[in-house]
């Protein structure tokens, strides 16, 4: 087994760790581990979940113990596509999901507040938002997702609060976004009109897929809102995997 | 079948009992799940109930109004439950006659499982209060034709450590705070469904990750005080603070029950033999659930 570490996390999980060969790669490394996964279907495998560069495995120790498991995973790693090389962008972006966010007045209470804090006014930092596609890294607790580096690195002090789904929240120099009202002590910055639950309510952005943001003005928010329907989600490119 | 909740000192919730512990469902179903699982599993067997149905959790004293017969099983904490002048028993099946008020009686610390053969109507979590209805169908009225089952509890190990496995920063930590933590006596400082938090001899945290980690329920960290504090089902799964170490899932049961005040001693343990009593609990199970027992109400 190359390039992974095992992390003992209690007696019904691991943290499988991909190594750091530039940060797309070690994640785009979890995302094929953890589909493999799914694709054989283990009777032991509870849950998984793709954590950034790592993925996390729930399984059941009356079925499978953790030497055993630890064979698995090495298997399953050596053999598989787990390390193909990279992705071109092309291939990456199969799957881009456009979503109209309103970053005015009330939808946006701590954008004034970015804009100070890192020197630019408004409509720059706006620009520099919607400028370009975010990776979607992990899905955290409280179901936030989790998108690649924001365009702006700052620390920020925001009181804690509470934020109604949509929002798009800036932390640290990440950006995140709630499907669901969360409590976050991030600075809400924008709300955006999409349902990000299927009718299953299966989340619609997974990791791996792409986000871009598009600014709308309010009456547009408002009637996207009314709509209620993904309209936005588009394909830009579809290339089958060799 | 309803049940009407007369008095609610605390909360009543409808949970999932879950038994494998935590899975991801938790943060978009907006699922409870009990805080005890393994109680709560236990009582949907004696009732023939798949072990993770949902159930109701209890904390603090309620009154309950059965407004029609049915069988269900009391589990977890050791709360007294009345009817009329008869006292129910706990880890066993029983029959509830229509118009009967079943009067808990909270002792401290833990939470009460009561498992109602047949399914809650509402299907999603939920918290009741009192003058709340709680609708139950295909509810079997008698315990005709079941075997009445009684699980014999394993008697609470009072005194003895709760056992954790080192979490993958342990050894960050260094080896002063590892002892420190495996010899020192602590005392719970508080408990609810977001964590157990415990006071004793201040140990050191370490520094911050640079990402965020999954942390499953019974993870251990340090807080800023330097006291321990284990996460418990209502906690968010993820964070950036380093794992210290993770309570054996045999140990979850008696970890739940902590009552504020009570002492406490961890002792290290390894994912092999922490498997290995899940898999002999397991067993134990089975042996109990096989046992048939008599109860007349």
């Amino acid at each position: 087994m190359a390039d992974c570490k095992i992390q003992i996390c209690g007696d019904r999980s691991v943290i499988v760790a991909f190594s750091d060969e530039g940060g797309t790669l070690a994640d785009e490394k979890a995302r094929r581990f953890v589909k493999k996964l799914a694709e054989k279907e283990f009777d032991w495998l509870i849950d998984s979940k793709i954590l950034e560069d790592s993925a996390v495995l729930i399984y059941n120790p009356t079925f499978i113990t953790y030497g055993k498991l630890c064979k698995q995973i090495a298997k399953l790693t050596k053999k598989g596509d787990v390390f193909l090389p990279k992705l071109s962008e092309a291939e990456q972006k199969q799957l881009v999901h456009s979503i109209p966010v309103c970053f005015l007045g009330k939808y946006a209470p701590d954008l004034k507040k970015l804009c100070e804090s890192c020197g630019a006014s408004e409509s720059e930092l706006i620009n520099r938002l919607c400028k370009r596609d975010y990776l979607v890294r992990c899905i955290l607790g409280g179901g936030k997702l989790c998108l690649s580096d924001a365009p702006v690195e700052i620390s920020l002090e925001c009181e804690k609060k509470e934020a109604c789904a949509g929002s798009l929240i800036y932390e640290n120099g990440r950006l995140f976004i709630a499907p669901t009202d969360i409590m976050t002590s991030g600075a809400i910055i924008g709300l955006s009109a999409f349902d990000y639950f299927s009718d299953s309510g299966e989340i619609i952005c997974r990791p791996g897929e792409y986000i871009e943001l598009s600014s709308v003005t309010e009456n547009k928010f408002k009637k996207l809102c009314e709509k209620k329907e993904n309209i936005t989600q588009r394909r830009k490119v579809n290339i089958e995997r060799q | 079948m309803k049940i009407q909740v007369l008095k609610c000192e605390k909360n009543i919730t409808l949970c999932k009992a879950d038994s494998h512990n935590n899975t991801f469902e938790r943060p978009f179903k907006k699922a409870k799940y009990a805080l005890d699982p393994e109680s709560a599993a236990i009582g949907n067997m004696l009732i023939e109930n798949r072990d993770d149905d949902l159930c109701l959790e209890i904390t603090g004293s309620c009154e309950l109004l059965f407004g029609d017969d049915c069988v269900i099983a009391l589990t977890g904490a050791p709360y007294s439950a009345i009817i009329g002048e008869e006292t129910l028993p706990h880890y066993c099946a029983a029959q509830i006659d229509k118009g009967d008020r079943l009067e808990i009686k909270a002792s401290d610390g833990g939470c009460l499982y009561i498992a109602v053969n047949g399914s809650f109507v509402n299907k999603e979590c939920a918290a009741y209060k009192a003058g709340d209805e709680i609708e139950i169908e295909n509810n079997k009225e008698n315990l005709y034709n079941m075997d009445l089952r009684l699980y014999v509890k394993e008697s609470a190990s009072e005194g003895a450590p709760l056992r954790l496995i080192p979490g993958p920063c342990a050894e960050d930590f260094g080896a002063h705070a590892l002892e420190l933590l495996y010899t020192s006596e602590f005392t719970v400082k508080g408990a609810d469904r977001k964590a157990v938090s415990f006071h004793g001899i201040a140990i050191e945290d370490c520094e911050k990750l640079q990402h965020l980690t999954y942390a499953p329920v019974g993870a251990l960290f340090i807080d800023k005080d330097g006291d321990p504090y284990i996460i418990m089902q209502d906690f968010d799964d993820l964070t950036d603070k380093k794992i210290m170490a993770c309570v054996i899932s045999a140990d979850m049961s008696r970890l739940a029950a902590l009552a504020p005040g009570s002492k406490i001693r961890f002792s290290p343990c390894t994912v092999e033999e922490a498997q290995r009593l899940i898999t002999l609990k397991r067993k134990e199970y089975i042996r109990h659930y096989l046992r048939i027992n008599t109860y007349d109400k």
